[in-house]
Order: structure tokens, then C-alpha cells, then sequence
């Protein structure tokens, strides 16, 4: 690996104002699973390393008083993977977080970063963007509240200033009756990045038979993180049925944008996109009938 | 648990052979003191990195270095330029270190720098300036074969380098080297018979076209080496290979050193698989004898999956005739094989294999070994076996289909025996094959009928057998007896499979002591008795041989020395449990510890004896795989329920060891079929350099391996002992495809079968409306 | 630029000069000479660079030594006690769960600590569980009997350099 400078700092606006200094040549190390990889092995040259390790407030899972969670960017994939207060709040986030690579990946590697890679195939940042939850970034100006679904621009693009960094994740509370999935297809079954991935949060009327709202969000299949529109109007105030769920799965196919490379072509990518949200919207349902 | 098949054979008396036995070296791999390639260091130790071709073919104009050598750190650098001409063979890879004039690969060695700090070393590598005129590439092997295909030798050719590929297979390939016209490096043909003839009297005749994919050994430690020329003209090195004998006869040929000169230490190895052998070794060398200190290089994970020497692609058409009562009347096959940018591939093998299992009375084959712009291919076990056996049994199972007959009982009626000549004319002697079919016959899996699930997922069953000739090489081994009774042996080879401990089971069961009395160690090229690579499954075979002559000679001199001391006629001396004794006087004894002391003040000196070994002939060893597996027709994704692997180990004096090497390349089969691809991109690119993208089975990708070691004794090896390493991976790639086939009810032609794969073969199938019909092809 | 790097290895309190891009991995092998932890890939692909940081299992190839500031490493070298191999190494040496060797530190770190977490894991969630360590010679099986044998409180220990014993006894007298 290339040499580079390296700073811990304790303060956030110390980090803040070292990475808006150097702008394009600092980059902010929250775990480092995708960043030491792409310094090693594609030549990367990060001439500074800031490190979030040591700043407080990027840490911990907590819960509001108006019902929402609150999740630090540092939190690892296993901190998120395992807390049952995001098991309770919203299981796909959970789900999204345990497909981090293996135990290892998820003990280093962190929410924040996910999604502050802004990988298409990212696995955890699809489900935040489906349950609509916000980033808290702090800057040199202060903070300010951001959806998850707007930060990212495209590939490794996301809408921060230099200096920017993001500091927590906030889920708001979910309606009764609400059910989460997140599914990816890959060809192994660790180990390995989404084909295609589908975060879907359905919530249903008090019959428990008709869709109050649904949020279906693809990964790997498009430049960012984008909900599937159509599918989700498709199921917007419908009664569930098997036709339903196809229709909505096609729907999403129709929507995705994905491209061939080499994990799959951008055909069997749409394919998969149909029985992915067809798979991921029925478990949800099912999750969201036994939810209180 | 393996299930052994006993052969009608007395086995009580053997103490440690044919027993079970943890590897003597396993407390050393569990804590880590293991010391593999790149654990080796030397005080005032310099750091390699190797500059790349980035153009997948072109012509070298020039190359500039001095702004690298003013660079910090730097201490030298090294090119093409640095090996005299006359000892770089134009068509071998192992003796083009780095590109001369022309660069035929993307990732082939330009120059290599030797610098204080890795760090260094790597970033000075931009400051190397390559003038490189861009030419035309090819990387298909079949276009590479078309009249107008852009030439990928330039000038003389010489004689094509395959020694590599004789290591792995004792069998004479009568491939024929062809002359610099096109791309195609070498050709063969085998014929028997008429095969119009067979053809026309077949009742039954399918055909098909497959394809294997490239795919590499991945043994998880990378390449590494470390080079000292010391200040008296020693190379002293320290390199991770399947043979260290190879790696010094390679340095010295190419730096033009005297072999004893040339002192290699092969150190433990983290798998090879065939595909470790002298690619890097002259890089450090070179770079230690220029900068005369010694030199570290570490390939990384893409280094290995861009440049090393991966096992061929492959095009195979394969077409078989039977009669209506089962019996095989023609096959006739054509093999593409693509070599990458130096000849040396398996092509020839993997042509003969075809006909290797079966009797087959009319028969045409013919291969073809293709040059393209791509990183020339090596060995991984069993060469080229995976590629024929997939081809040629999955026609098998749909003859046998179309047939209705038991693909087990099918092949039983036509199955290759004693006398029978495999394609080249050579006769075999008694191989296992009929036993193999016959344990996968009795199997429980094979006899439990496979129900459909409850998911609606369909599932499927495949079976599939296969062989390898294996090498057959001579080898020496020298034993001492120690001071307090116990025993020392020394060998040269390297311990790629656990052969150390199996060795040590060999000489424990000869000298008639516990296995705690026995090590072996592996010596430097100047210190051991020369070995053969650990290739072509052979160094078991061999050296179990060479190390009962060396025990056998060791026992021939204590016997002379207990004779004297108890007044006995030396042909009239027993031993067992590290004591002698004469005949009919057992409580009279002199322990092996006394005769090592009466031996050390004696004329004739301390005991030491060396043996020779060389089994008198390869004999082929078979296996064969039965796999179960669920289809999940959405997605394309499959899970393997069962899978069972079986083979002749000819006499197994480590079952531990003969089922993990059964089980291993099982699942390297596993990876073969369902996930394994080096893909290129356009340009000659390799576009899943690293070991995300580049699938290996995880322990969640795959079931156990229920394992049967037939015996069906070989009377070439030691105690009926026959080559073990390699046939377990040649029939499973066969088999899973076969049997998802089967799940699906249509005929497959790649692997692997990626789920995208299986997906659009199902949709182009019911496109054609053959949906669950019978497999045709 | 030079960082002063705290922190204790294997129970040694350790403290260096190193530079920022120093892996953990380089550190432990170059700088400390725990040569047990081993590069497959580099990428967190393999899981033989594992080595437990503050008792979780994470990739040392990955982790950069300066990160490590303050941390308490336990590498391959540091699981023996009382010179007797914990019971996954114990377990690994009597079902032949290590062939060439070069995943087995970094498999029997990543299994210590899977199995301090969870200590009776169905077949699936433990083949889930060590899915980051690959294992290109054993296809699996004997880890998984290894490691089933430790979940089932099957496992002795084996001592590390055991005393020798003797072979045969001389016998009285001259002979």
C-alpha cells in the first residue's frame, strides 16, 4: 500500500475541518472494509487518513422518545445485525447488516460506511433508505438532516460537502401491522456482493389483507439506491393476492436500471429483480400480519 | 466416516499402516509455527515487486529504468535483458522470467524492482518507462484458430517446454509440435477401429458440445520466494513449490549456476494443487544476484488470479453410439484446448482421457492446443481430466437414459479393465474402475430413490466416474537409526498432502516401531536425496518405496550387528517393537538402542541406509461421484443434498489422509461445476482478480462428502499402494452438472453452471418447448 | 510519518514507532514476527489473517496497525495455555482438519471465538458462521467433525511438545 498521513482526532470539527482542507486527497476510515481494499488493490492514493474512530457521538443504538431509532454510523454490521432494538424497529435492517461479508467484515466494518461507500450493491443501506430514515451529517457548518434515499448521487457519490461526515442514522417509528425483508441473490451464500438485492417494508390495513403502504428499494440494479415506484404503487391500497405480488414484481423489473458485469448480465439481473421483490414482499407480509 | 471396502487381504499384522493417522505436523499448522514461503526473512532483506504488461499483446520497443533506480529505497531492477539468450526458450513460460521483445499477455513480468520497503518497491514500478507498440490480440481459442487470427508467436519457436505437464501423467503423450503457422501449438490424434462403422451400428447415438471454464488451483498461500546470493556464489533460497528440486534446476539453468551451487529449501506448502511450481522463483534470484542481498517477493491474491497459471478453458465435443443391449460401439471426440500465450497444457490428456474409462471398439479422437493472448495455463490436479470427464460422462448418463438402463450398470458392462488399451495402445494393468462402479452401486445413496421435496423444487441425481494415470517417478530416502532406538528419515520431496506423515507410517511399519519413533525430514536440494515433484500424485507412491528399501537396508545392518551380539545366524534375526531377537528366543533380545550404541564404536560406522524407489509402472487410480442436488428453477440456484465420493486408493496407508484428499477434491469439483471462472474482459483483462468475485466454496456452499476408499491392490506400489491426490476431482464436475441436468430435464453443456446459466438454459429450453423432456442434444 | 503505537499482543504489552499504512498483519509478522498469521487474499476474502482484537475476530489484513492503538490482540500463537492447545486446536490435529495448514490459524481463531459466542449452533449456522474462512484441501468436512467435536465436549486436549516415551527396556544382564 502507498504511504499516507494519518489522524484520530477526538473533536468533530478537527475531522470536519482536516478532510475539508484536503478535499479530495482525505478520505474518513470508519472500518476500512472497502476503503484498505480499494487502496491495496485498485491503487487508490489517499495521500490523508482520517480516522472516526476516536469521535464521540458516532457510536450506539438507541431509541427516541417519539418511537425512532437512532443508529451511530461507527455501529459495526454486527452491533446492528445483533441489537434487537433494530430487530424490533425494523428486521430488515438487521437482515441487511448480517450480509456484510462474513463475522470478521462485520466486526470492522460499519453502518456509516455502507452506505458512505455508496456501492449500488450495498446490502445495509437499502433497507434504511425503504423504512425512510435520515442521516445526521455534521460539517463545519453544523449539522442537518438528510434521507438516506437523496445521499447518494451514483456510483462512490454521495451529495456531502468536503469536510462532511455522517453521524447517525435515524428510523422512524413504523406503523402497526408493518412487516420488513431484505433479500439479495448471490451464488454463494456468504461471502459475497449482491446480484440483486431488495429491501421491502409493507404495512397493512387493521384487516390485515389489504396494503397500506408499501417501500420496495433495489440494490445492485441501478446507480444508486431507488425505491421501484411503480411496484410500490402497484401495491399501494391493493388487496394481497399471488397475482399482486407478481404484478409488483414485474413492475419492479420494469423499474430497475441494472447493468452487465461480471456478477451477472442485465438481463438475468431483471429477472431476478421480479422474483427477488415477489420473495422479499411475501415474507414482509407475513411478518407484518404477526407484527403488534 | 469413510466407508473402507476391505479387500480379502491379511491387514493384522500391520502396526501403523493402513490405520488411521492425525498428520505428524498438525500441532505445528494449529498454533502457527508452521513456516510457509512468506514466512521466511533475512536480516538486510530487500522487497521484490514485479511490473505487469498492461496490453494483452504487444511489442516491447523499449524499456527505461534509471528514474526507478534514483528512486528511495530502490536497490535494483531487473528485465528480459538480465538472462543470457541462450537460456530463454521462446515457447516455455517457466523459462521466460520476464517479456522480452513481445509482451503476450496481460500481466506478463516486464521487469521486476528490488527496494528496502515493500512500499518502496511498489511505487517505484510507475517509474519504469515501457515503450510498448499495442498489436492485436486473440482470446478465444476458436477464433484464435481461424486463418485471419492475429499470430501470438513471433519468429523461431523451438522446441515446446513440457515438463511440467510429464510430472503429472507417466503416460506417453504422442502430441505432435506443429510450426509457427497459426495459433494452434500442438495437435493429436488417437483412432481405433472404423468410427463410421461404430456409428452406424449404434442403436443409440448422443452428442454433445461442452465447455469447462478457466479456472484457478487457489491453494490460499500465494506464490513467495526469498533469495540469498551470498558473497561465495551461493543461491540460497527459500521457496514455496511442489518440487524445490525443479525450482534449483530452473534457477541454475537461468542464471547459468552450478546446481550445488544452487541450495533451494522448499518450505511448507499452502496448497499447490499442480499450479505451484517455478513461476516465481528466478525473480527474487535474479534480483538477489544483482543487488547481492537477499530478496523477499510475495505475490498478492490478483497477482495469482491475473498471472499465475490457471487451468485451461475448454471446448469438447463428444459423441457416443451403444447398442440397444448396452454395449458401446463408437466415440469420437474433438478437444479445444486453450493453452493461454505459451504451449503446455494438458490437451493431449485430456484427449486420451476420453476414451479412458469405457471399451470402446470405434473410436476418432483428435485435440487441439491453441494459442490465445491470455495467461498460459498449468496444472491443477488431475490436468485436464475435469474438463474430458464432463464432457464424455454426461453423454454417458444420456445414452444410458435413452437406453433405459442403469447408468451404474451401463458403464459396469463396458467398463475398461486388465489388458484393455486406452487410446494411445497402451495396455493397462489391473485397475479399479469395475470396483469403484461396483461400491457406488452398493451405496445407500444409490440405493435410496431420491424423492422431490416439498418446496417445488425439482431435484435431480447424477453419477459419474473418472481416472488418472498419476506420475510414477524415482525417488531416494535415507534412513538413520538414532542413539536411543529411534529413527530419522530423510527425503527431498515436498509434504504437499501430508506425504511426511504417510512416509512416516511406512518406515514405523518396516522397522517395526511406534510412529513416535519415526520423523521425517525434508532436506534442501543439497542435504536430501533427490525427490520428485509433488505431482501427478506421486510422491506417496514412490517414496513409500524408496523409504521401505532405505528401512530395509537399515534393518540389513542392525541385523548384522544383533546376530553378532546374540550368537545367531543373521538370516535367523526378528524384530518387532524396536528389539531383535533370534528365531524361537524372543525373551532374549538386544534393543535397537544397543545396536545403535554397539553400531556407533563398530568398523562399519553408524547406521545410515538409503533406498531407491520407482514404482515400475503408473497405474491409473479411478473414482466416481454420485450427487444429489435441489434446483431452485427461479433463481437458478443449487443446493447439493448428497454427494458421495469414492476411490480406489489401491491400499490406503492413511485413511485419515486418503479420505481428506477424497473429500478435498470432491469439493474443489464442487467448485469446478457450480462457481469457479476466471473471466476475461475484452482487452485481455481479468475481470475477478481477487477472491470476492472469484468463488471458492465456502464450509455453507456444500454438504459433507460421504467417502468409500476402495482397494484393489496394485502390485507397483508399496503394499498394493496406488496414486490417491488427483482422481477424486475428476468425476464430481461431471456428475453435479448431470445431475442438475437431470433435475431439470434437459441437456447442460458448461461449466460452471452459474445460476444465470442454469436460468437461461431453462428459458431457451422451454422457448424450444423441451421443458422436462428427455435430455437430446 | 511515524505513529507511536500502544498495545498488548498475546498478553505482552507491546510498543512500537510505525507508519499509517502498516497493517495489523504486517505489524504482527514483520515488526513482532507472528508469522502465524497468514495473507490469502488481502481483501478479507479468506479469513486467514484473523486474529481476535479486544476478543472479537476481525480481519488483521484489513485493520491497520495504527487502528489497533490501545487494543489487546490475540493472534494463532497466543491460544495455547498451560502448554495445551485449546480444544478447536486440539480437535483440528485429531480429526485432520488441517492439510497443507496455511487457513488453519486464522480458521481455529475465527472458530474460538464463533464458538465462545455460540456454543451449540446447529450444522447450518456453524457452516454460516465460518463461511469468511475458506479452506481450499479439506472441502470442509473434517473442520466440521473437528468442530462438531468440540460442541459435544468430545475434545482432549493435546499437550504441546510432550515428553517421550520410552521404547523398549533394556533387558537385565549382558547379553
Amino acid at each position: 500500500m502507498r504511504r499516507f498521513d494519518y489522524a484520530a482526532p477526538t473533536q468533530i470539527f478537527e475531522a470536519c475541518a482536516l478532510l475539508a482542507d484536503r478535499g479530495d486527497d482525505a478520505r474518513a476510515l470508519a472500518g476500512g472494509t472497502d476503503l484498505i481494499v480499494q487502496m491495496r488493490e485498485r491503487g487508490r492514493k489517499v495521500p490523508l487518513i482520517v480516522s472516526l474512530r476516536n469521535l464521540e457521538g458516532f457510536k450506539g443504538i438507541s431509541q427516541n422518545a417519539d418511537g425512532a431509532l437512532t443508529i451511530g454510523a461507527m455501529a459495526s454490521g454486527n452491533e446492528v445485525h445483533h441489537s434487537p432494538l433494530v430487530q424490533k424497529h425494523a428486521y430488515f435492517i438487521s437482515e441487511g447488516a448480517e450480509l456484510l461479508g462474513s463475522i470478521q467484515i462485520r466486526n470492522r466494518g460499519t453502518l456509516g460506511g455502507n452506505v458512505g461507500n455508496a456501492a449500488p450493491s450495498a446490502d445495509a443501506a437499502p433497507p434504511l433508505v425503504a423504512a425512510h430514515a435520515t442521516a445526521s451529517i455534521v460539517g463545519k457548518q453544523g449539522t442537518r438532516e438528510v434521507p438516506v434515499g437523496d445521499l447518494m448521487v451514483g456510483p462512490g457519490q454521495l451529495a456531502l460537502e468536503p469536510g462532511e461526515l455522517i453521524q447517525s442514522f435515524t428510523v422512524p417509528a413504523q406503523p402497526a401491522h408493518t412487516g420488513t425483508r431484505y433479500v439479495r441473490h448471490v451464488p454463494r451464500r456468504e461471502m459475497d456482493i449482491a446480484v440483486v438485492g431488495i429491501a421491502a417494508l409493507v404495512s397493512l390495513e387493521d384487516d390485515l389483507a389489504t396494503i397500506k403502504e408499501a417501500s420496495v428499494v433495489l440494490s445492485a440494479v441501478a446507480p444508486t439506491w431507488p425505491h421501484a415506484t411503480t411496484a410500490e404503487q402497484t401495491l399501494r391500497g391493493q388487496q394481497i393476492s399471488e397475482k399482486l405480488l407478481a404484478d409488483a414484481g414485474e413492475a419492479a423489473a420494469a423499474d430497475s436500471r441494472p447493468i452487465s458485469d461480471v456478477r451477472a448480465s442485465a438481463e438475468y439481473r431483471r429477472m431476478m429483480v421480479d422474483v427477488y421483490t415477489r420473495r422479499a414482499l411475501a415474507t414482509a407480509i407475513e411478518r407484518a400480519k404477526t407484527a403488534v | 466416516m469413510a466407508k473402507v471396502v476391505e479387500r480379502p487381504q491379511e491387514k493384522t499384522a500391520l502396526r501403523v499402516a493402513n490405520k488411521p493417522v492425525s498428520r505428524i505436523d498438525g500441532v505445528e499448522n494449529v498454533t502457527g509455527a508452521t513456516k510457509f514461503g512468506a514466512d521466511f526473512s533475512l536480516p538486510g532483506m530487500l522487497w521484490g515487486a514485479i511490473l505487469r504488461s498492461p496490453h494483452a499483446h504487444a511489442r516491447i520497443r523499449n524499456i527505461e529504468y534509471a528514474k526507478a533506480l534514483e528512486a528511495p529505497g530502490v536497490v535494483t531492477v531487473a528485465t528480459a535483458a538480465d538472462f543470457a539468450e541462450d537460456v530463454v526458450e521462446p515457447t516455455s513460460r517457466p523459462h521466460n522470467v520476464f517479456a522480452g521483445d513481445f509482451a503476450l499477455f496481460l500481466g506478463e513480468p516486464v521487469a521486476a524492482i528490488a527496494a528496502v520497503t515493500k512500499e518502496d518497491a511498489e511505487a517505484a514500478l510507475e517509474l519504469i518507462e515501457v515503450d510498448y507498440e499495442p498489436l492485436p490480440h486473440v482470446l478465444d481459442p476458436e477464433d484464435a484458430m481461424k486463418p485471419d487470427a492475429p499470430a501470438i508467436r513471433h519468429g523461431d519457436g523451438g522446441d515446446i517446454d513440457r515438463t511440467e505437464m510429464s510430472f503429472h501423467s507417466s503416460v506417453a503423450s504422442s502430441a505432435e509440435d506443429l510450426d509457427e503457422s497459426g495459433n494452434v501449438s500442438s495437435q493429436v490424434q488417437f483412432s481405433r477401429g472404423d468410427i463410421e462403422e461404430g456409428l452406424a451400428e449404434a442403436d443409440v447415438v448422443k452428442e454433445g458440445r461442452f465447455t469447462a471454464a478457466m479456472v484457478h488451483q487457489t491453494y490460499l498461500e500465494p506464490h513467495a520466494a526469498l533469495a540469498h546470493y551470498t558473497p561465495s556464489g551461493d543461491m540460497k533460497m527459500w521457496v514455496t513449490s511442489q518440487g524445490q528440486f525443479y525450482v534449483r534446476d530452473t534457477v541454475a539453468r537461468l542464471l547459468k549456476l552450478p546446481a550445488h551451487k544452487v541450495i533451494v529449501q522448499g518450505t511448507a506448502i499452502g496448497g499447490g494443487f499442480g499450479g505451484k511450481m517455478t513461476l516465481l522463483a528466478p525473480i527474487p534470484a535474479i534480483l538477489s544476484k544483482k543487488a547481492r542481498r537477499p530478496v523477499k517477493v510475495v505475490w498478492s491474491r490478483s497477482e495469482e488470479l491475473v498471472a499465475a497459471n490457471p487451468a485451461p478453458y475448454s471446448v469438447i465435443d463428444v459423441k457416443i453410439g451403444a447398442k440397444r443391449d448396452g454395449t458401446l460401439t463408437a466415440l469420437q471426440g474433438r478437444v479445444i484446448m486453450d493453452t493461454g500465450a505459451y504451449p503446455g497444457s494438458p490437451m493431449s490428456t485430456a484427449t486420451m482421457l476420453l476414451g479412458s474409462c469405457y471399451v470402446f471398439p470405434n473410436m476418432e479422437l483428435e485435440g487441439f492446443e491453441v494459442l490465445t493472448n491470455k495467461v498460459s495455463v498449468g496444472a491443477y490436479r488431475a490436468p485436464g481430466a475435469p474438463n474430458s470427464a464432463h464432457a464424455v460422462e454426461n453423454v454417458m448418463n444420456w445414452v444410458a437414459q435413452a437406453l433405459g438402463m442403469d447408468p451404474v450398470e451401463f458403464r459396469l458392462r463396458n467398463a475398461i479393465k486388465e489388458g484393455d488399451r486406452w487410446p494411445n495402445g497402451q495396455p493397462l494393468p489391473d485397475v479399479g474402475g469395475v470396483e469403484v462402479l461396483e461400491a457406488i452401486k452398493n451405496h445407500q445413496v444409490w440405493n435410496t430413490p431420491l424423492e422431490q421435496g416439498s418446496n417445488g423444487k425439482p431435484r435431480g441425481r447424477g453419477m459419474a466416474i473418472g481416472c488418472w494415470s498419476g506420475g510414477a517417478g524415482g525417488s531416494a530416502a535415507t534412513i538413520k537409526l538414532e542413539a536411543d532406538g529411534s529413527f530419522s528419515v530423510l527425503v527431498g520431496t515436498i509434504n504437499l498432502t501430508g506425504s511426511t506423515t504417510s512416509i512416516a507410517q511406512v518406515a514405523a511399519e518396516e522397522l517395526r516401531v511406534p510412529l513416535e519413533y519415526v520423523s521425517v525430514h525434508q532436506g534442501d536440494t543439497n542435504e536430501a536425496p533427490y525427490g520428485p515433484v509433488a505431482g501427478g500424485s506421486q510422491v506417496t507412491y514412490t517414496v513409500s518405496l524408496s523409504a521401505a528399501a532405505a528401512a530395509h537396508e537399515v534393518l540389513r545392518q542392525m541385523k548384522g550387528i544383533a546376530a553378532q551380539r546374540l550368537g545367531a545366524d543373521v538370516d535367523d534375526i526378528e524384530f518387532d517393537d524396536g528389539k531383535m531377537w533370534a528365531q524361537g528366543d524372543p525373551e532374549r533380545y538386544v534393543t535397537y538402542r544397543r545396536i545403535s550404541d554397539e553400531a556407533v564404536g563398530s568398523t562399519n560406522g553408524p547406521i545410515i541406509g538409503t533406498g531407491h524407489g520407482k514404482p515400475a509402472r503408473g497405474n491409473p487410480g479411478f473414482a466416481g461421484t454420485i450427487a444429489d442436488v435441489e434446483v431452485d428453477t427461479e433463481t437458478g440456484l443449487v443446493t447439493i443434498l448428497n454427494l458421495v465420493g469414492v476411490q480406489d486408493a489401491g491400499f490406503a496407508i492413511n485413511p485419515l489422509s486418503v479420505e481428506g484428499q477424497i473429500q478435498g477434491g470432491t469439493i474443489q469439483g464442487v467448485g469446478y461445476a457450480l462457481l469457479e471462472e476466471i473471466v476475461y474482459d475484452e482487452d485481455g483483462s481479468v475481470r475477478n482478480p481477487g477472491l470476492l468475485d472469484y468463488r471458492l466454496p465456502t464450509a455453507a456452499d456444500v454438504p459433507n462428502v460421504d467417502t468409500v476408499i476402495v482397494e484393489k491392490h496394485n502390485p507397483y506400489g508399496w503394499k498394493g499402494t496406488r496414486i490417491v491426490g488427483e482422481p477424486s476431482i475428476v468425476p464430481p464436475g461431471a456428475a453435479i452438472t448431470s445431475a442438475i441436468s437431470d433435475a431439470l430435464g434437459i441437456p447442460l453443456h458448461n461449466m460452471p453452471l452459474t445460476p444465470e446459466r442454469i436460468v437461461m438454459a431453462l428459458r431457451d429450453a422451454r422457448s424450444n418447448g423441451r421443458s422436462n423432456g428427455e435430455p437430446t442434444s | 510519518m511515524d505513529y507511536p503505537l500502544q498495545l498488548t499482543v498475546n498478553g505482552v504489552a507491546v510498543k512500537r514507532i510505525v507508519e499509517p499504512q502498516i497493517r495489523l498483519l504486517d505489524f504482527l509478522r514483520e515488526d513482532l514476527g507472528l508469522t502465524g498469521s497468514k495473507e490469502g487474499c488481502g481483501t478479507g476474502d479468506c479469513g486467514a489473517c484473523t486474529v481476535l482484537i479486544d476478543d472479537e475476530p476481525h480481519h488483521s489484513c484489513l485493520t491497520l496497525a495504527v487502528e489497533a492503538e490501545g487494543a489487546a490482540v490475540t493472534t494463532v500463537e497466543g491460544l495455547v495455555t498451560d502448554d495445551k492447545l485449546n480444544e478447536v486446536q486440539s480437535a483440528f490435529v485429531s480429526a485432520g482438519a488441517t492439510q497443507c495448514g496455511i487457513c488453519t490459524p486464522g480458521f481455529v481463531v475465527m472458530a474460538t471465538a464463533y464458538l465462545r459466542d455460540n456454543p451449540n449452533p446447529t450444522d447450518d449456522e456453524l457452516r454460516m458462521g465460518v463461511a469468511g474462512n475458506l479452506c481450499r484441501c479439506t472441502g470442509y468436512d473434517t473442520i466440521m467433525t473437528a468442530l462438531h467435536s468440540v460442541i459435544d465436549g468430545k475434545v482432549e486436549l493435546i499437550e504441546v511438545a510432550p515428553e517421550p516415551q520410552e521404547l523398549v527396556p533394556e533387558p537385565e544382564g549382558e547379553l
